[in-house]
């Protein structure tokens, strides 16, 4: 792995200071404030205010500043069901592209997360990355690769941890899409991302709901 | 128009001289050298390289710069198979969440994509920006603009000037999804969406190949 840039440091803990609520949709990122909380010069805030902006958390207003763009249940619902659509045409070019030792290290990935401890979020994490990078290399399709990439995990963390009730759906989703993708059945796994996440999305809309985060919500102390 | 950052001019230059294939896959971008071609300091042509790291266009490798991505046909194919994807979500939207007078809205944008004179590339091009544009803020869709938004056009300008042959798929292609929308049917939306934009990058395919901006074996050199 590459160590992360302090561009990169900075980003996540705005993601962090946005899914906690910290900070309110339409609310200006106060970038000197951030850079004297963490400690860096204002070049690595600016950095990750263009990172950020790729991928969606906020808009920049030339000569205003960076504002925090409204999280909401569609908001979520849009994210996950956009993340499912590139996995699901990973998924194809990964039966058009994939060599047999593609083949034989996404089922090795497969098998992994089937014997992960689904009571320990950090080691099944860790597998289900290990299964998707396998995807990826699998594909062959860097471009798809890249947008995976931007699609940032909407909550910064461990999934697993943060969302323990989708661990059981994970499970089951990497086995029945690993078994499609192998059989040569696009479809099926392009079908498997999509129910997957879409109950990913569901999970995370029922957490942000409870944390008050969204958009209009009252703020919770 | 929002005015464009600095950050975002460099950046625009970047991809234009990816596409003209001055930038070959696999060189290192020379960040002081464009700053002073560009009359710009080290920070905007730094911002660019992040956006562009963000939209593929380049690799960042962490105490050793940037590089230019390889670019091969698959490269550009998955590269409209994902405009597909995002722009039929966005007419599955349409669809689905706009309001009687939005969904109008769409269909009459459409209809003046189908009037535009096919022979004037600048105004089927506009007609065609003010279709995407109706369609972007009928869905309702904040997630779904950020992601169009970074999917930056492979061809700099005027797609239908450069893109020989894109006039006449995208009327037909237009015409289609919003036949899907009137008839609310979003998985058609999304297909006749897909189906375009597919059809549109086989075009782009075949303009880069006869430019020889591909990457050959020979050309690609070994990652740093």
């Amino acid at each position: 792995m590459d160590r992360p840039s302090s561009g990169d440091l900075v980003a996540a803990h705005i993601r962090q200071l946005v899914v906690e609520g910290a900070y309110r949709p339409g609310e200006r990122v106060r970038q000197d404030e951030i850079a004297a909380e963490l400690g860096v010069s204002r070049i690595p805030v600016r950095e990750a205010i263009i990172a950020l902006e790729r991928e969606g958390w906020v808009t920049v207003e030339p000569h205003r500043g960076a504002f925090v763009n409204g999280l909401d249940a569609d908001y979520v619902r849009d994210h996950f069901e956009l993340h499912a659509g590139i996995l699901g045409l990973t998924a194809r070019r990964f039966i058009e592209r994939a060599t047999d030792d593609d083949r034989a290290a996404l089922a090795a990935a497969a098998e992994g997360v089937a014997a992960a401890d689904p009571t320990d979020p950090d080691e099944l994490n860790a597998a289900v990355y290990r299964w998707l990078d396998a995807l990826e290399q699998a594909s062959h399709a860097p471009r798809l690769a890249s947008m995976t990439r931007v699609m940032a995990n909407l909550l910064p963390g461990n999934f697993f941890a943060l969302v323990p009730d989708a661990v059981p759906v994970q499970r089951k989703a990497v086995a029945g899409i690993s078994a499609a993708l192998l059989a040569g059945d696009a479809e099926s796994a392009a079908q498997g991302f999509a129910s997957m996440l879409r109950g990913h999305g569901d999970l995370v809309i029922a957490l942000l709901e409870s944390r008050g985060v969204f958009a209009g919500q009252a703020k919770t102390a | 128009m929002i005015r464009r950052s600095s950050g975002e001019l460099v950046a625009a230059h970047l991809r234009r001289m990816v596409f003209t294939g001055e930038y070959r896959p696999g060189d290192r971008v020379r960040q002081d050298e464009i700053a002073t071609e560009l009359g710009v300091s080290r920070i905007p042509v730094r911002e660019a390289i992040i956006a562009l790291d963000r939209e593929g266009w380049v690799t960042v490798e962490p105490h050793r710069g940037a590089f230019v991505r390889g670019f091969d046909p698959d490269y550009v194919r998955d590269h409209y198979e994902l405009y597909g994807l995002v722009f039929g979500l966005m007419a599955a939207r349409v669809a689905e969440r706009a309001d009687a007078a939005g969904r109008r809205r769409v269909l009459d944008a459409a209809e003046a994509v189908a009037a535009a004179d096919p022979a004037d590339p600048r105004a089927f091009n506009e007609a065609n920006r003010a279709f995407l544009r109706a369609l972007d803020e009928e869905a309702r869709s904040p997630r779904l603009t950020s992601m169009a938004r970074v999917m930056t056009s492979i061809v700099p300008g005027n797609f239908f000037r450069e893109i020989p042959g894109a006039i006449e798929d995208q009327r037909t292609g237009v015409a289609a999804v919003a036949r899907a929308i009137e008839a609310g049917d979003t998985e058609g939306a999304t297909a006749e969406f897909a189906a375009l934009l597919r059809a549109q990058g086989e075009l782009v395919v075949a303009v880069l190949d006869g430019r020889g901006v591909f990457a050959t074996p020979e050309a690609a050199p070994a990652r740093p």
